[in-house]
C-alpha cells in the first residue's frame, strides 16, 4: 500500500513572482522647495514587500503493512521537515483512499465496525486509517494530539514547526483480518503548511 | 640764524629763503658792527637771534587747531604768515590768519550798473562789474549779511582808477596796506582792460607781502587770440601757465575736486563730487596748483576741449585754482551774474586768501578732521526666533589728521623774515556715530545723518528673501567712512525627491534594499536638516524597534502589524555634510519633537540621508505599504 503526501502551494508561488517584479526601488521626480528662512519637505517613503516563501520537505510515499496473522499494522512515521525561514503550522487538509491498489478501501470511523469480527467482503472492503502528530518529534508545543481519520471530512492543524526543524506524523489503522490473499491499496494525504 | 629755519621749505619759496638767509646773513654783521661802533653793547649780545615759537593745540570740540605764536623781538612790529600742510600734503602753504577779510574790488569799467543796499543799510549803484560787493554785503535768503556773512568787507575802485595811482587805492596814508584781498573782477574778457605796468608791480609787491589776490575771469590770458600781458606776468603766483593757442574749455557746472578750508569755511559748499550751478564761463589757460573745483561734464561752452601741459601736467578744466595767496576763479564771463553757488565759492576763496595778521594767535579752521573714521568691521549679526527682528554688531574708529604748521614773521620796519620751527599736531574729532540703511540694494551709501551712537543696531527684517545692511561711520567733523556692506539671503532652496521606493524581499539574504535620499541644498549658506515627521500611511503600522529582540521569529500576525522606518544621515565622507547631529537613525517613536540630522554646505552641497528598517519575514502575501517623511529645512547659524 502507498500513500501520497502533497502540499499546495500555487497561490504562495505565484504572489512571489508578483514581489520579484515590484522590487526594484526607484526614485520618482525632484522637488526644489524653496521659502524664508526655514521650509518643509515631504517624501512620500514606497515600500514593496515580497512574499515569504514556504518550504518544508516531506516523503513523497510512505508504504504500510497488515498482518492478519499477527494482527499487526506497521507504518513509517511520515517526516516533515521546515526549512522555511520563520516557523509553518501543518494542517492535515485531507487523508482519502484512493484507487490505484488490487482494493480500494471505504474509509469508515474506527468504531463503526467491529473489526475482529469482520468477514472476508467487509474486511476487503472497509479500513480505518488515521494520521496524527508524533510527540517528541519537534513539533512545537500545543500540538494536536488528536488523530485525523479518514473518514473525517474537517482538516486537523497538527501543530507547528520552527525553521529548520523536522516533525513526524505517525499513521495508525482499524482493520479487518479476513483476507484471502495479498492485496494493495492506496490513500491519498493531503497537507497544508502555511507561515505561523 | 639758518638753524631756525625748517626743513620743509615751500615749493614756491625757496627762493625767498635763499634771499632771506643771504640778508639776515648780510644784515646781523651790519647790526653788529653798529654796536660795536657805539661801544655800547659788546657784540655777542647784538647777534642774539630772535626767536619765534609756535604752538599748535587742536581744538576737537570746535575741529581746528588753535595756533599761539611768540616773537622774542620787540624792537619793531610784525606781520605774521601762517602755513600749513596735512598728512595728505607735500608742501606746505600759506593759511588765513585772520577772523574778517577786508576786500578791494578792481573792477573794469563797464556801463551797465547795478544797485543794492547793504546789510549795513547803505546804498550803492556801481558798475555791474564790481557785483562782488553786491553779492558779500547785501541780505540774501540764506544770510542776512550777505554770502560774505559780515566777515568780508568789499571797497571799489575801476581798474582805470587803480592803474593810474595803485599805491592810493592800496595802502594808508602812513604806507600801510588797506586791505587783505585784491579782487580783479569781474567781466567778460575783463572788458580788454589790462593792467597798467605801474599796477602791476604794486600788484606783485602786495603779493608779495602774502597778502591774497583773487583773478577773475580772463584776467590771466597770453595767447594767440586773447591777451593780457600785465596781469598775465602774476599768472605764476597763481602757478597759471598759458596755452599758446586759444583753447577754451567750459560749462554752468562745476564739481568740487579738492577739500578743505575753501570748501568749507565761512560756506560749507560741500564734499568732493558735490555738483554746484554757476553762470556758464570758460577756461583759457593751464593750472598747476590745486585746483578746488572743475567743469562738470559734458562741457557744454561751445568747442570745449581739454588740454594739458608737457609731460600730462597742469589742466583747462578748472573752475578755480589756488597756489599760496593767489588764486582765479572764472567768474565773470557772464558779465555780473552769480549763482547762489557761485557766491558762496566767492566768498569762500575770498576768505580763504586773507592770510596775513598783525596777531599772535589764529584757530585755524582749515586745519581740521579731515580723515573719515575706519569702515565699519561688522562682527555678527544675529536674530530674534521667528527672524523679524535682527541685530548687527559693528565698530569703527575714529582717524586724525595730522597738520604740521610754521609761522613766518616779517618785520614790517626792515623787512627781515624768520620763520618759527615746525610743529606739529593731530586733530581727530571723534566718533559721531552710525549711518545705516537696510533695504534691498546692494551698494547703497547711507547720508551720513546718525542712525545709532551704538555698536549694535536693531531692526524689522525687510520684505524679501534678502536684505543688505549698510553701515557708515560719521564722526563729529562729518567726515564718512567708507560703507561696509552686509548681504543676508535668508532664501531657502532645497531639491529632494518626491517619492522613493524601497523594498523587502524576505528570501534575499538582504531583505531590504533601498536607495539613499539624495538632499541638494541651493540655497547660498548652509543649511540644517531635521527630521520633523516620520509615519506609516498606507499598509502597515509603527512599531518601535526595540518592539522585538529576534525581529526574525515574528510571526506574520506580528509581521504584518508594524515595521520600524527609520532615516539617518548617509556616508558623510565626500558628501555635502558640514556637521553631523545625529550618527543614528532616526524613528517615528523618537519624533517627540523635531530631530536634528545634519548641516549641509552651502550652494549646491548635496549629501544623502538613508532608511534603514526592521521587519518581520512573514509575509504571506505581496504587500505595498506607505510612509511619509516630513524633513525641516532651516538656515544654520
Amino acid at each position: 500500500m502507498k500513500s501520497k503526501l502533497r502540499k499546495i502551494l500555487a497561490g504562495i508561488i505565484s504572489f512571489a513572482v508578483l514581489g520579484v517584479s515590484a522590487a526594484v526601488p526607484a526614485f520618482a521626480a525632484d522637488k526644489t522647495d524653496t521659502g524664508t528662512g526655514s521650509i518643509t519637505g515631504n517624501v512620500t517613503i514606497n515600500g514593496s514587500i515580497s512574499p515569504l516563501t514556504i518550504s518544508v520537505t516531506h516523503p513523497v510515499n510512505v508504504a504500510y503493512a497488515i498482518s492478519p496473522d499477527a494482527e499487526t499494522f506497521t507504518a513509517p512515521d511520515v517526516k516533515v521537515t521546515n526549512n522555511t525561514k520563520v516557523a509553518v503550522i501543518a494542517t492535515v487538509e485531507s487523508l482519502k483512499a484512493a484507487s490505484g491498489g488490487s482494493l480500494t478501501f471505504t474509509d469508515v470511523d474506527p468504531s463503526a465496525k467491529a473489526w475482529r469480527s469482520l468477514n472476508l467482503a467487509d474486511s476487503k472492503k472497509y479500513i480505518a486509517l488515521g494520521v496524527a502528530a508524533k510527540g517528541n518529534s519537534g513539533w512545537n508545543s500545543g500540538y494536536s494530539t488528536s488523530t485525523h481519520w479518514a473518514v473525517n471530512d474537517s482538516p486537523l492543524q497538527v501543530g507547528t514547526l520552527n525553521p529548520n526543524t523536522s516533525g513526524a506524523l505517525s499513521m495508525t489503522a482499524d482493520y479487518g483480518l479476513a483476507f484471502d490473499g495479498a492485496y494493495t491499496a492506496n490513500h491519498q494525504l493531503v497537507l497544508q503548511f502555511q507561515l505561523a | 640764524m639758518v638753524g631756525i629755519f625748517p626743513a620743509n621749505l615751500p615749493r614756491r619759496k625757496e627762493g625767498f629763503y635763499l634771499r632771506q638767509s643771504f640778508r639776515r646773513l648780510f644784515l646781523v654783521p651790519l647790526l653788529a658792527a653798529g654796536i660795536l661802533l657805539s661801544g655800547a653793547s659788546p657784540a655777542f649780545a647784538a647777534s642774539a637771534a630772535p626767536v619765534l615759537t609756535l604752538a599748535a593745540t587742536p581744538n576737537p570740540s570746535g575741529n581746528y587747531v588753535a595756533l599761539n605764536w611768540t616773537n622774542s623781538d620787540k624792537s619793531q612790529p610784525y606781520s605774521y604768515m601762517l602755513y600749513s600742510k596735512s598728512a595728505h600734503e607735500s608742501n606746505f602753504q600759506s593759511i588765513p590768519a585772520k577772523d574778517s577779510a577786508k576786500v578791494l574790488n578792481i573792477y573794469p569799467v563797464v556801463a551797465p550798473t547795478v544797485s543794492f543796499t547793504t546789510w549795513q543799510g547803505k546804498n550803492y549803484t556801481l558798475p555791474k562789474s564790481a557785483s562782488l560787493k553786491m553779492w558779500m554785503e547785501t541780505p540774501n535768503e540764506y544770510d542776512s549779511k550777505g554770502y560774505g556773512k559780515g566777515l568780508i568787507s568789499v571797497d571799489t575802485v575801476s581798474i582805470s582808477d587803480f592803474n593810474a595811482n595803485p599805491d592810493a587805492y592800496l595802502k594808508n596814508a602812513d604806507g600801510s596796506y588797506k586791505y587783505d584781498v585784491l579782487y580783479f573782477g569781474a567781466w567778460d574778457a575783463f572788458a580788454s582792460q589790462d593792467l597798467s605796468a605801474a599796477a602791476e608791480s604794486k600788484t606783485d609787491a602786495f603779493i608779495k607781502t602774502g597778502r591774497g589776490v583773487l583773478f577773475g575771469h580772463d584776467t590771466m590770458v597770453d595767447n594767440d587770440t586773447i591777451s593780457m600781458p600785465n596781469f598775465f606776468k602774476l599768472a605764476h603766483y597763481c602757478d597759471i601757465q598759458t596755452i599758446p593757442h586759444y583753447t577754451v574749455l567750459g560749462s554752468s557746472q562745476i564739481k568740487v575736486s579738492k577739500k578743505g578750508l575753501l570748501t568749507n569755511y565761512p560756506w560749507t559748499i560741500g564734499d568732493v563730487w558735490t555738483v554746484l550751478n554757476v553762470p556758464m564761463s570758460h577756461s583759457n589757460q593751464l593750472a598747476f596748483g590745486d585746483v578746488w573745483m572743475t567743469y562738470q561734464q559734458p562741457y557744454t561752452y561751445p568747442n570745449s576741449a581739454e588740454a594739458t601741459g608737457s609731460g600730462g601736467q597742469g589742466t583747462n578744466t578748472f573752475y578755480l585754482t589756488s597756489w599760496s595767496n593767489c588764486a582765479m576763479i572764472q567768474t565773470g564771463h557772464s558779465n555780473g551774474e552769480a549763482t547762489p553757488d557761485e557766491q558762496r565759492v566767492t566768498a569762500n576763496t575770498l576768505f580763504y586768501l586773507a592770510q596775513i595778521t598783525t596777531d599772535t594767535s589764529w584757530n585755524d579752521h582749515k586745519g581740521q578732521d579731515l580723515d573719515a573714521p575706519d569702515e565699519p568691521a561688522i562682527s555678527g549679526i544675529t536674530h530674534n526666533s521667528d527672524r523679524t527682528q535682527y541685530t548687527v554688531n559693528y565698530s569703527s574708529q575714529d582717524n586724525a589728521t595730522g597738520y604740521q604748521y610754521y609761522v613766518e614773521a616779517t618785520g614790517q620796519n626792515d623787512g627781515v623774515k624768520y620763520d618759527s620751527p615746525v610743529v606739529s599736531a593731530s586733530l581727530k574729532t571723534g566718533m559721531k556715530g552710525y549711518s545705516i540703511v537696510v533695504d534691498n540694494k546692494p551698494d547703497t551709501v547711507p547720508d551720513g545723518s546718525i542712525t545709532t551712537t551704538a555698536n549694535s543696531y536693531t531692526f524689522s527684517r525687510p520684505s524679501g528673501s534678502s536684505f543688505y545692511i549698510h553701515i557708515a561711520a560719521v564722526d563729529n567733523a562729518g567726515n564718512i567712512s567708507a560703507v561696509a556692506h552686509y548681504h543676508t539671503d535668508e532664501l531657502v532652496s532645497v531639491t529632494h525627491p518626491v517619492s522613493i521606493s524601497y523594498a523587502i524581499d524576505p528570501n534575499s539574504n538582504t531583505p531590504f534594499t533601498s536607495p539613499d535620499i539624495p538632499i541638494t541644498n541651493n540655497s547660498t549658506f548652509p543649511v540644517g536638516v531635521s527630521v520633523a515627521g516620520l509615519k506609516a500611511t498606507a499598509g502597515i503600522g509603527d512599531a518601535a524597534p526595540t518592539s522585538y529582540s529576534d525581529w526574525n521569529s515574528l510571526t506574520a500576525a506580528q509581521t504584518g502589524s508594524g515595521m520600524a522606518l527609520g532615516v539617518g544621515i548617509s556616508q558623510t565622507a565626500g558628501s555635502g555634510w558640514t556637521a553631523v547631529d545625529r550618527a543614528t537613525p532616526v524613528y517615528t517613536g523618537d519624533l517627540a519633537s523635531e530631530v536634528p540630522l545634519g548641516t549641509l554646505g552651502a550652494n549646491g552641497a548635496s549629501g544623502n540621508l538613508a532608511l534603514t528598517a526592521k521587519f518581520g519575514l512573514a509575509w504571506a502575501n505581496a504587500k505595498t505599504v506607505s510612509h511619509e517623511l516630513t524633513l525641516d529645512f532651516t538656515i544654520a547659524n
